[in-house]
């Protein structure tokens, strides 16, 4: 009966990941407070989840070239030491004072993505510009000049 | 006309790359340091580094999802070497957010993002706050 919590506890997470908003955020805390699993547990279980969801979604990226290989590489070498250095040490520190900065993080991060998801709401109001009525229609059929039917080329979303 | 204003906003974020290269490499591994200590959240520093570096919205998700996953790679097995996993949990909730994730992706097309992005945040928030107060 459990599992079907946990895979919806995963679903919900994987519908935010997806919306590309970080979905560890939701599960960890879903999986922790609500199912009551251990803050370290509830981590390896998101970091696996996210190589097994990631994995082909990245695969897509690579052949629509939507990856910068210089800015990858410049951002990748730092991230990979400050995450191995600290993966190692997160297993040795208690569940619960973990939980407890983790808390304190999604806190920090939840204003933080607020308040900028808020600025670009108001910024775009500000520049607000009406779109010509085919283009911003993503896959209706449009009449072209002549008559003729035609697609316009869908957009894609990761 | 929209070409010059994209070449200006291109010039712009190049400059604020120029600043941001110094700190970004520091940047970067705090959010590697991030990534591996609580298992999560690394991508949402990343995205702001890239856009730093003059990456599109959508290139730099996809750069950010890129840099991720080795970082979630080498975390994932360095948790499960000293023993936090759990073969059960990591399938049910494993099939789930690979569902979602699809759900997710298709869904992205169609929703209000900024009612549904504030929802999230206020969730997080919150979820936040019961934490920290235990």
């Amino acid at each position: 009966m459990k599992t079907i919590w946990f895979v919806l506890a995963g679903a919900a997470g994987g519908v935010i990941a997806g919306m590309g908003m970080g979905g560890g955020t939701l599960t960890i805390p879903l999986l922790t407070l609500a199912l009551g699993v251990e803050q370290k547990l509830a981590q390896a279980i998101n970091l696996i989840a996210f190589v097994v969801m990631a994995a082909p979604v990245l695969v897509i990226h690579f052949k629509n070239r939507l990856v910068d290989m210089p800015a990858l590489f410049k951002t990748a070498q730092p991230a990979l030491a400050g995450s191995a250095l600290c993966a190692w040490f997160a297993p040795e520190v208690p569940s619960e004072i973990l939980a407890r900065c983790f808390g304190g993080f999604l806190i920090v991060l939840g204003l933080w993505q607020a308040g900028k998801t808020v600025k670009q709401k108001m910024r775009s109001k500000k520049n607000f510009k009406p779109k010509s009525a085919p283009s911003s229609a993503l896959n209706c059929r449009i009449l072209g000049a002549s008559g003729r039917e035609y697609y316009p080329k869908q957009r894609f979303d990761e | 006309m929209a070409k010059i204003e994209e070449k200006n906003a291109r010039q712009k974020s190049l400059k604020k790359g120029k600043i941001l290269k110094k700190g970004a490499i520091v940047v970067s591994a705090v959010a590697g340091c991030v990534n591996g200590l609580f298992g999560g959240g690394g991508g949402m520093l990343i995205v702001p580094i890239l856009s730093g570096y003059g990456l599109d919205a959508k290139k730099a998700h996809a750069t950010a999802v890129a840099v991720i996953l080795p970082l979630c790679l080498i975390s994932a097995i360095i948790y499960v070497v000293k023993g936090c996993f759990e073969l059960s949990l990591a399938l049910s909730v494993g099939g789930g957010v690979v569902a979602g994730g699809i759900l997710g992706a298709l869904l992205l097309k169609k929703a209000d993002n900024f009612w549904l992005s504030m929802l999230f945040y206020a969730v997080m928030i919150g979820a936040g706050i019961k934490m920290v107060t235990g």
